[in-house]
Parts: C-alpha cells; structure tokens; sequence
C-alpha cells in the first residue's frame, strides 16, 4: 500500500506505509500526547491515527494539497472520533474561566513560571476538544494558522481567531488556578 | 509574529508521549497488505534490503542457537502459550546474581504481537514490577503485558509489548533490568504461595532475540449475527501465535462492551474467542477500535496462542448468537 507524492517535489516520491511511519510517527506522538487525556490513551490514538493513515493511503491526491495536510486531517478526524467515544462528563467548558478576563501579563508569567510542564498539559487537556487540536496542531507541530486551519475544516483567518479563543480558555484555566492553588 | 509567554510555553512544552517506534511497529503489524510496488521505490528498497540483510546476520541467532527445548521447559513453553514454538525459542542462558538471588534469562521468543522472556529465579522469587524495565538497542522501552511463575520450580514467564520497527523486522538486542525481587514463599496458614518484603539489587540480563515470521492464512467469508454483518481481516499465524481482524459492521466499540443484565455484573453482549482442534480456548487478548471515521463499526484485533497445526475455530458472539469460522493453520 502506497502512494505517488510529487507535492513539492521535482521528481515523484513513493509514500509507503514505513515511509510514513518514519516520516510521520514522531509528530502524530506529539499531537496525541496534548490532545489525549493520558498517556495510555494517547499511544492508542497515535495508532489509530497512523492505521488510519496508511488504510487511506491510495486515497491521497497530491493535486489537492500536501501530503501533511492530508495527514493532518485525517489525525484530526481520528481525535475527534476518540472524543466523541469517550463521552468525557466534566470536560465542559468553565463559563466563569470563558469570561474571566485576562488582567496582566506579569500575572500570567508569574503564573507560567511557577507552572509545571506536566500542569500545563493537564490544564491543555481540559479544554474542548477542538481547542485541544488546534493548539496542538499550532504549537505541538508548529503549523501555521492557515494548515492548522486545513486539518479542521477552517479558514486560514478563521482559524487564527479559533486558536486565539482557545488561547484565551488555557489562559482563564491557568488563571483560576493560580488563584486558588 | 511574536509568541506571547503562553504560546512560547505551548511551543516548547516537555510531553510525555508514545514512543513513536513502537506505534509504528503495531501499526504496521496492522496494516492492510501491500497492493503494488512501484519503480519509484526501487533504489530504496534495494539499499533497506542490503541494510536489513546486514541488521539480520548481525542479530538472529544461529540456528543451532535455537532451542528444540528450553530446559525443563514443557510446562513452561505451555503457560506461555510457546509450546508451538519450541524451536523458534532462542536460548539465552544469560545469568545475574544479586542479593542472593540468581536470575537465569533462559530462553526468549518474539513475534509481531509480542516479546516473550522465559526466566529461572533461584531462589525462587517474583521481580518487582514497577522496578523492572526492558529495553532494546535504541534504548526504547516495552511495557510488559503480563507474567506469570511457578513458586515450586522458580520459573518466571515476562511477556511484553511486540518488538519495535525496525526490531520487528531484524531482530533485536534487548536488555532487562531488574532492581528488586520478592521472595516467593508458601504460606502454609494461608495454603497459598505468597510474595515477601521486596529485596533491592541489581540484575542485568540481555539476550538477542530473532523474530519468528508470520505466515498469511485464508481469510474466512463474512457472516450475519442477527442484523450485524461481520466481515474478517488478514488472518496469520506465526509458531506461537495466531491474529485476525474481525470487523462488525454497524456497530461502534460502546455498543459491543455493553452487557446484558442478569441480576449481577451482567453478561458481555460480545465475545471473540479463538479455540484450538482439541477444543481448548486459546484467546489471550483482544482490543476494540473504531473501523472508520465515517460509520459506524468496529475492528477487533484478536491474538491467541498456536500450540499445533490444524483447524482453529474464531467464534463471534453478538447479543446471543454465535458465527464460527474456521481457520486452517499450518
């Protein structure tokens, strides 16, 4: 199972399902690892996102786009599906954190540096699934707002203010926190 | 564009995650077979073979390192569900001592589902799991799936997660590292064998491991139960272990581990067993996950264990009715 990729490339390039693994596996990890709830739970998504991946393989068009955004759609989609079978109760949004509004940024560095990574990501993860992704996507992978957008359906512009407003939850969530630790 | 302190943060954030190795090892043990090859792949393809060539002379063992039986390993090969594989059984014989306790790595067997290491405790102990660790060498680290011991004979049975890409492929130098055991006593008021207070130490065993090969088996024809329609994946078999994809169409994972009421913890509204020719249930695990992301379904990655060669049946039970197919193993 393989496919012809020319995107980018003067001569066509074969992406076989190795290919992909190796290419690919390190980034797939990474954004698992932000938007699932735990470790365990993010190797099983890595690996649904990748099986998912090489079963579409034939199906990618290098007319229609990079083979990365192709990828990250389908990385997205397999999130998503996760989500919506776990059902998470809980993981609602804080509507007192949506409108908390952001004071200084002197509080939030203070707030960050006491913050530990493994609290970030815990914080990160509490937040609505799409937000999960496009900040995975955008920091996670370091893709741009316009192929952070191509993965979940929105425009470059849209996306951009998408991550703004997940952004601004994290931040209303590390808030709350550090107020009441 | 300038990142604020949070975005900087997010960039550089230290993650926990999968070990991308090892996803990709399942993955590709999963993976649908390959259709075509293309003449864009050949000068890869050619210099992976030399590599992989030069990987496998370096680390299978040589066949007459094979064991025809690990010694006083019947029982043994058994539990482990090995006892199909005699000859596919690496012998080790790697020894640490530590603490007065002497750790025989006696034998070991991987597949693409699993890694398995037959040890010999003396005296007779059980290692402290959350001490212990495996690892290959590129330094990736393998859960262990389960184990199991004889307190009689100081027999330990470790099985672990498959080898990682490309260890799967070449074989692997692995190292187990074990820094406390407990001593395994009967307890003659409590008539049970029992672990005792941890012991520290240092154990160091390290064993390079081939890989037994997989051979494709027929895939059995679909079948109805009651409205569900289930259809089968690749199906193959190695010396030891057997593995199939069952995908049940119309159903998602929730739905399949629901139970029925009866009064107490319920009965499983599916089951997927795998039973060997004589009869027995030869199942060791099996894992649901969503067949698509645009319907509803679910696969379900069966392994069980290959003791002989013959007809092994796959039953699928769904809300009461049963579907058997037969898969003939060589």
């Amino acid at each position: 199972m393989e496919a012809v990729l020319s995107a980018g490339q003067t001569q066509p390039v074969t992406l076989t399902a190795e290919e992909l693994c190796r290419r690919y596996s390190a980034s797939v990890c990474r954004f698992a690892a932000i938007v699932a709830p735990n470790t365990g739970e993010a190797e099983d998504l890595a690996q649904d996102a990748l099986l998912r991946a090489i079963r579409a393989i034939d199906s990618y068009d290098p007319r229609r786009g990079t083979p990365e955004a192709w990828l990250w759609r389908i990385v997205v989609n397999a999130s998503r599906d996760a989500a919506r079978r776990r059902q998470r109760m809980g993981w609602l949004i804080d509507r007192i954190g949506l409108i908390t509004p952001r004071e200084t940024d002197s509080v939030e560095t203070l707030a960050l540096e006491k913050l530990r990574d493994a609290d970030l990501v815990a914080h990160l993860r509490r937040l609505p699934e799409r937000d999960r992704a496009l900040l995975a996507l955008r920091y996670g992978l370091g893709l741009d707002t316009g192929e952070a957008g191509q993965a979940v359906g929105l425009s470059a512009d849209s996306a951009g203010k998408a991550i703004r407003r997940a952004l601004a939850r994290l931040r209303a969530r590390l808030e709350v926190s550090f107020r009441e630790p | 564009m300038s990142l604020d302190p949070l975005e900087q943060r997010l960039t550089h954030i230290e993650l926990e995650t999968p070990d991308p190795g090892r996803v990709s090892a399942r993955v590709l043990t999963l993976r649908p077979k390959a259709r075509r090859v293309s003449v864009f792949r050949v000068p890869a393809v050619g210099l992976g073979t030399i590599a992989l060539a030069l990987a496998v002379l370096y680390f299978v063992p040589a066949a007459a390192a094979a064991l025809a039986g690990v010694p006083g390993g019947g029982d043994l090969l058994r539990e482990a569900g090995l006892a199909g594989a005699a000859g596919k059984v690496t012998t080790v014989g790697a020894v640490a001592e530590s603490s007065g306790y002497r750790i025989t790595l006696v034998g070991a067997y991987a597949d693409s589902e699993r890694t398995v290491l037959l040890l010999r405790t003396s005296p007779s102990a059980t290692p402290g799991f959350a001490t212990m660790g495996l690892t290959d060498q590129f330094g990736r680290s393998y859960p262990m799936q389960s184990g199991s011991s004889d307190g009689r004979t100081g027999d330990l049975i470790l099985q672990f997660d498959p080898l990682g890409w490309p260890d799967g492929t070449t074989g692997a130098r692995v190292t187990l590292r074990l820094n406390s055991v407990h001593r395994f006593a009967y307890d003659s008021a409590a008539r049970d064998w029992r672990n005792g207070p941890p012991v520290a130490g240092t154990w160091t065993l390290q064993a390079s491991i081939g890989i037994d090969e997989a051979v494709t088996l027929a895939t059995p024809s679909a079948g109805q139960l009651g409205g569900v329609t289930c259809t089968f994946g690749a199906a193959r078999a190695s010396a030891a272990t057997i593995v199939i994809d069952v995908y049940m169409h119309g159903v998602t994972p929730d739905q399949l581990e629901q139970r029925i009421p009866d009064g107490g913890k319920g009965l499983p509204v599916f089951q997927l067993l795998l039973i060997d020719p004589s009869g027995d249930v030869v199942t060791q695990s099996y894992g649901l996950s969503p067949a698509s992301q645009s319907s509803d379904g679910t696969v379900i990655h069966l392994v069980g264990f290959r003791s002989v060669p013959g007809n092994y049946t796959v039953r699928v039970v769904y809300q009461g009715v049963e579907l058997d197919r037969v898969l003939r193993v060589p």
